[in-house]
This record gives C-alpha cells, sequence and structure tokens, in this order.
C-alpha cells in the first residue's frame, strides 16, 4: 500500500467521524472516540475503490464555481416552472453526447453530479472509458441550442478542473481550445 | 433582527414549497419518463435547499443547524445517483420517446460499446 | 404567521397529491419510483417546514434519516426492476424477450430494441491510462449489459 492510499484512507476516516460528530450533535471525546473507532471499522470492512486525487483545490476557482452553480441552480429552476405551467406546450428534448476533455474519473464524476443537481440536465448513460457523458436535456427545440449545451457543459468543466484539476488536467484544458 | 429572519425564512419556504407544487403539475403534464424526471430533480435540491434554509433560520441553534446541514449534503449527494440510475434503466428500456427527441446522440453509440 | 403556514401547507398539499397522482397512474415501475421520489421530498419539506414553524427540532433526526432512505429506495427499484441479460439466464431467456405490458403502452420503435444486443454483453476493456487517474482494475459494477424493465 502507497503513501497516498493511506491519505485517502485517513481523509476517509476523518470525513466519517465528521459525520458522526454531526449525528450526534455534540462535541466530546465520547463521540469523536466512538466515531473514529467505527469509521475505522467501516472502512476496514467495507474499502473503498481508489480514486487518488492528485489535484489541489483552488479558493478562488471553488468560490468561483460555487457561485455560478447556485446561480444555474436557481435559473434553470425557474426555467423548468416555466415549462411546466405552460399548459398546451409539450416540451421537447435531446439526448447530447459531451465528451470531456480531462476524462479523469474524479473529474468526470463531479461534472456528471453537478449537471445532475441542476434541473434541466439529466445524466442517461456515462461512457467512462472515453469520458463521455450522454446527457438528456430539457427544453431543447432545435440542434442549435443542444450544441449551446455542449458548451455550456464544456465550459462547467472549465470551471471544475479550475477550482479542483491537477496540473495535468488544467494544461489540457488550456491547450484544447473550448 | 430577528424579525427580519424570520421574514427570510417564510420568504424560503413559500418558495420552496411552491416548487414542489410545480414538480407536482410538471410530473402530471410531461409526456414521457425522463422529462418528467427532470421535474423531480427540481424539489429535491432547490425547493428542499430552501425548506432547510428556511427551517435553520427559524430555529438557529448550532446543533439542529448541523443536522440540517448533513441532510442537505445528503440529499445533494445522492440524488443525481438515485437519478442516474433510473434514467439509464428507462433509455436501455426503450422508454425515451424518440418522437420527442430532437437530437439524439446515444442512439448510435449504445452499439459501438 | 398563520396566513405564511396555511399557504405553505396548502402548496406542498397540492404538490404531495399530485405526485400522487403520477405513482397512481404510472404507467411504468420506474414512473412510479420518480413521483416517489417527489412525495418523499415533499414529506421532508413539510417536516422541516413543520419545525420551522413550531420551532421544534424533535423531528429533524427523522429528516436525516428519510434522505438516506429515498435514494436506498430509488437505487434498489432501479436496479431490481431490471432484469438480467437473457443470456446469463437460459430458463427465462424466452420470458425476458417479451415486453411486459406496462412496458408496451409507453415504448416507442427505436432502431435499437431493448432486446439484449450481443455487443452489450461483452465488458469492455480496461481503461488505458489516463494520465493522473488511476481507476482500479477490476469490475465495475454499474457496467453491466442491456436490461429490460419488468
Amino acid at each position: 500500500m502507497t503513501r497516498g492510499r493511506w491519505r485517502d484512507k485517513c481523509i476517509a476516516a476523518l470525513g466519517l467521524t465528521v459525520i458522526w460528530v454531526l449525528l450526534w450533535g455534540s462535541f466530546s471525546a465520547l463521540t469523536v472516540v466512538g466515531g473514529l473507532a467505527i469509521a475505522v471499522v467501516v472502512l476496514a470492512v467495507f474499502p473503498l475503490p481508489a480514486v487518488t486525487y492528485a489535484g489541489r483545490i483552488h479558493p478562488l476557482g471553488v468560490l468561483r464555481f460555487a457561485g455560478r452553480f447556485v446561480l444555474d441552480m436557481v435559473v434553470a429552476s425557474f426555467q423548468v416552472v416555466s415549462l411546466a405551467f405552460r399548459f398546451g406546450h409539450v416540451p421537447r428534448s435531446a439526448i447530447v453526447a459531451v465528451t470531456l476533455r480531462a476524462p479523469s474519473d474524479l473529474n468526470l464524476t463531479m461534472t456528471a453530479e453537478a449537471l445532475s443537481l441542476v434541473p434541466g440536465s439529466l445524466i442517461v448513460d456515462v461512457d467512462r472509458r472515453r469520458g463521455v457523458l450522454y446527457v438528456h436535456v430539457l427544453g431543447v427545440e432545435s440542434a442549435e441550442e443542444a450544441e449551446q449545451f455542449e458548451q455550456d457543459v464544456l465550459d462547467l468543466e472549465r470551471r471544475i478542473v479550475r477550482a479542483f484539476g491537477s496540473p495535468t488536467e488544467r494544461r489540457v484544458l488550456e491547450e484544447v481550445p473550448a | 433582527m430577528t424579525g427580519v429572519l424570520d421574514v427570510i425564512a417564510w420568504a424560503c419556504l413559500v418558495l420552496g414549497s411552491l416548487l414542489s407544487l410545480s414538480a407536482g403539475v410538471a410530473l402530471i403534464r410531461f409526456p414521457d419518463l425522463l422529462s418528467r424526471m427532470h421535474a423531480a430533480t427540481k424539489p429535491q435540491v432547490l425547493g428542499l435547499l430552501l425548506a432547510l434554509i428556511g427551517c435553520a433560520l427559524r430555529l438557529r441553534e448550532a446543533v439542529d443547524i448541523t443536522t440540517l446541514l448533513l441532510v442537505a449534503v445528503f440529499s445533494m449527494a445522492t440524488a443525481p445517483v438515485a437519478a442516474h440510475m433510473i434514467g439509464r434503466a428507462a433509455y436501455r428500456a426503450g422508454q425515451a420517446r424518440a418522437d420527442l427527441l430532437v437530437v439524439d446522440d446515444l442512439a448510435g453509440a449504445d452499439d459501438k460499446r | 404567521m398563520t396566513a405564511v403556514a396555511i399557504v405553505v401547507t396548502t402548496l406542498l398539499a397540492g404538490g404531495a397529491v399530485l405526485a400522487l397522482i403520477r405513482i397512481v397512474r404510472g404507467p411504468s415501475i420506474l414512473d412510479r419510483m420518480v413521483a416517489t421520489d417527489v412525495l418523499l421530498a415533499v414529506i421532508v419539506m413539510s417536516i422541516a417546514a413543520e419545525a420551522a414553524f413550531t420551532r421544534d427540532a424533535t423531528a429533524l433526526p427523522v429528516l436525516a434519516v428519510l434522505s438516506i432512505l429515498g435514494f436506498t429506495g430509488a437505487v434498489s427499484v432501479a436496479r431490481f426492476a431490471i432484469r438480467r441479460p437473457a443470456s446469463a439466464d437460459p430458463a427465462s431467456g424466452r420470458d425476458a424477450d417479451r415486453p411486459s405490458p406496462d412496458y408496451q403502452a409507453e415504448s416507442v420503435d427505436r432502431p435499437h430494441s431493448p432486446g439484449i444486443p450481443e455487443a452489450l454483453n461483452r465488458r469492455p476493456p480496461e481503461p488505458p491510462d489516463r494520465g493522473d487517474s488511476l481507476s482500479p482494475p477490476g469490475r465495475d459494477p454499474l457496467d453491466r449489459p442491456a436490461e429490460e424493465v419488468r
């Protein structure tokens, strides 16, 4: 087992302990030690697949990503609401394939999660090997709009990589124009 | 100060419940399963967050706010996974109506894998 | 405050009733699951609203449980609503090719029908090394062959 693997396990155990303490709602020696013990047992019995994180967290990028994410969520929610209340109009949709430029597992997961949480887009299938997301988009009336959406996803990927990506991923993104 | 917080809390709750009603309307009106799933993600994410924020603004106790934070994190982490599982099963079962799709990039790609 | 409570309750009840109608009408189990998810979200929201109105935090742990429960339900239904490919179980092979009535109600002809294409039964080759992503070799539980809704 390498050192990176140990670091991942420690972070996972710490995260589980924090959840345990939050669930109890009190910060005391008993909850912390008990949480740590349970976290170690859980990680030993149900080992996680290795997701090695090679990137660095950039606070400014995270802030920009989070702000834009909240904005997207609110705007998209009200778009879906207006679609729901447009009686007599059957909304059409599209399934768009988006090939990510930095198809690491972590980046793929985060982009997919962010997309799913925003109403109006839904992941139907993922090609993990080639880094392709198949996204179902609601309220698309023409092929041009579908292309526009693909561009939006690539922009989202850029924001995520700028927030959490590794230097390699950043280089890939700068080389391939959006 | 408490008055202002209360008003914000009420606004969040009303907005959240409005979103849940519109999700219900969309659930009835949208033509196929995948479109309806878009409606389902809406109350689960924004509506739920608004309701939890409203609740946190009213309770104002550290213990309760951490619990609400956990609920928010749990549902935000799990909702996409559930949506993806259902959406994938629906598409593979042929429940995506081709006549409603402007573009379908997956139709050809599925067989190549 | 009472007025706000009435408005919020009415809106939430409306959402819950509409979700219930979709649960009853179906037509497939996945539709019902999506509507159940919405109903669960409405329930969580109403418990949160109740806690906000009475300023009583007794019900908050229920929220934490419900938010996990909804996920577990949706994922297990999506998995168990799906049939194993015919080739994996020869005994039920003939049956699996015949769509259930539920499924026929909403299906349309597609170029690749949900009858199981052979190409999907092969496990895809191991992913190539992609820079800094160290994907573990071996099984991907989500990467399963074509399925059919019961």
